[in-house]
């Protein structure tokens, strides 16, 4: 074993790790998790085994053979043709080219579009654009079609929507006044979700993205679980995968809850729960990564949420792995060394069912 | 396998590899699925001019796996 690591922190920043410091940020990391979410440290056996998952001198690693796991996207062939802010590398070329070429050049397990903005309020004013391009598109896939984009309450408020904004309202006092406007919002963000996922529905949609669930708050999060139960009602037969957006909802409303079930201040293994209810086919699992700790501390953490709520999980949990996110660096161009390491520890240690 | 009957992973590969008759381990294995996938015409990663793809191939997947596929189905009833 050699004396020093060669690893990342979590803004990508490469440094060099002694096997004891490497070893102490994955017991400080699966500590830290295990007493946020009041969930199980990782055993000894599973820190070691991550450890020699990160000490590996290889660049880049992976799961041994029968072990893969297959990968679920969100808007990647709009990486083929956006721009830097999308993670896009500025190809021009269509929707439907990119599409082909990420099922067929990558070899993608699933494919998907979605409008540029990839929030779902912007798609409601141009949904026939939206369901033609879905259509023609999915006459030429072999790969799961996803449509995808984020529930996104924040659009909802002023400047950008009609409600009033609760993150001026709270500073001011007005408690009320913000708890208002952000259940006003969830109603509107509820049927805003719903028109859209029924309209898709109607043209064969293969399956629905709920993206960064819960971005704005509980109340985000609780509006897309309505719009998951109402559009199951709607069209059963269209596969739901609701991704979250942090490792617990954050109580920007406090009081707001789903089949009685508070949602402020869940964990992922609690998560997983009520989307299970809502009756959401696939969970995709976030875990913000700080940057100011090494890969090896993030991943500790996000690898103890996981482990926990793929124990409690009675459908297939999706790890949410972009950049940022569960142990990636928050970069730009993440790390082939960073991003394997992450996708092999958290199939290996937290049984992912997907990423 | 995932999407259509909310399987975990090891239920999800045990069930595809028991409707193509093959071992879990190969459906990762090219020099398996490669002729495989062109014989059940279920789409291939090369280009085969005539072999199905797009969604002639979802149709026979559909029914190689025994599942509901939203856009097969919408296809099928416009025949």
């Amino acid at each position: 074993m050699q004396d020093k690591i060669l690893t990342r922190m979590g803004d990508g920043e490469r440094l060099w790790l002694s096997n004891t410091d490497l070893k102490k940020d994955i017991a400080e990391g699966t500590a830290d998790a295990a007493e946020r979410g009041n969930v199980p440290e990782l055993t000894q056996g599973e820190q070691e085994q991550l450890f020699t998952i990160m000490a590996d001198p290889a660049r880049i690693v992976s799961v041994l053979p029968g072990e893969e796991v297959i990968v679920s996207d969100d808007g990647c062939s709009m990486s083929f043709y956006s721009g830097q802010d999308g993670g896009g590398v500025g190809i021009p070329m269509s929707r439907m080219q990119a599409v082909l070429t990420y099922e067929r050049a990558c070899g993608a397990d699933t494919t998907s579009i979605g409008h540029s903005d990839y929030s779902y309020k912007p798609v409601k004013p141009i949904i026939n654009f939206e369901t033609s391009d879905y259509y023609n598109i999915s006459m030429v896939t072999t790969a799961p079609l996803f449509y995808g984009a984020q529930p996104n309450m924040g659009l909802y408020f002023q400047p950008d929507g009609p409600c009033p904004n609760p993150s001026e309202l709270l500073p001011l006092g007005e408690i009320k006044a913000a708890l208002a406007a952000q259940e006003e919002a969830a109603a509107m963000l509820r049927d805003d979700l719903v028109y859209v996922g029924t309209r898709l529905a109607a043209i064969g949609c293969e399956g629905l993205n709920f993206d960064t669930s819960g971005s704005a708050g509980d109340a985000d999060f609780m509006a897309a679980l309505e719009a998951v139960a109402d559009i199951k009602k709607a069209a059963p037969g269209m596969p739901i995968l609701m991704g979250a957006s942090g490792e617990f909802v954050i109580g920007m409303h406090g009081e707001v809850e789903f089949n009685g079930k508070r949602l402020a201040g869940l964990y992922p293994h609690e998560q997983v729960k009520v989307v299970e209810d809502a009756g959401a086919d696939i969970f995709g699992l976030a875990v913000g990564t700080s940057t100011n700790r090494t890969v090896a501390w993030n991943l500790a953490r996000a690898v103890t949420f996981l482990k926990a709520t793929t124990k409690v999980a009675d459908v297939p949990v999706h790890v949410n792995v972009g950049m940022g996110v569960c142990g990636i660096p928050m970069m730009e161009q993440p790390p082939i060394d960073s991003v394997t390491r992450v996708s092999k520890a958290l199939v290996q240690l937290g049984k992912a069912d997907g990423l | 396998m995932q999407m259509t009957r909310k399987m975990k992973i090891h239920e999800a590969k045990a069930y595809v590899a028991e409707k193509l008759g093959i071992e879990v381990m190969d459906l990762t294995n090219e020099e398996v699925m490669r002729p495989l996938r062109e014989e059940l015409g279920i789409g291939t990663v090369t280009s085969v001019a005539g072999s199905p793809k797009g969604i002639l191939a979802k149709i026979k997947i559909a029914e190689l796996l025994d599942i509901q596929i939203p856009s097969v189905d919408l296809f099928k009833s416009q025949i």
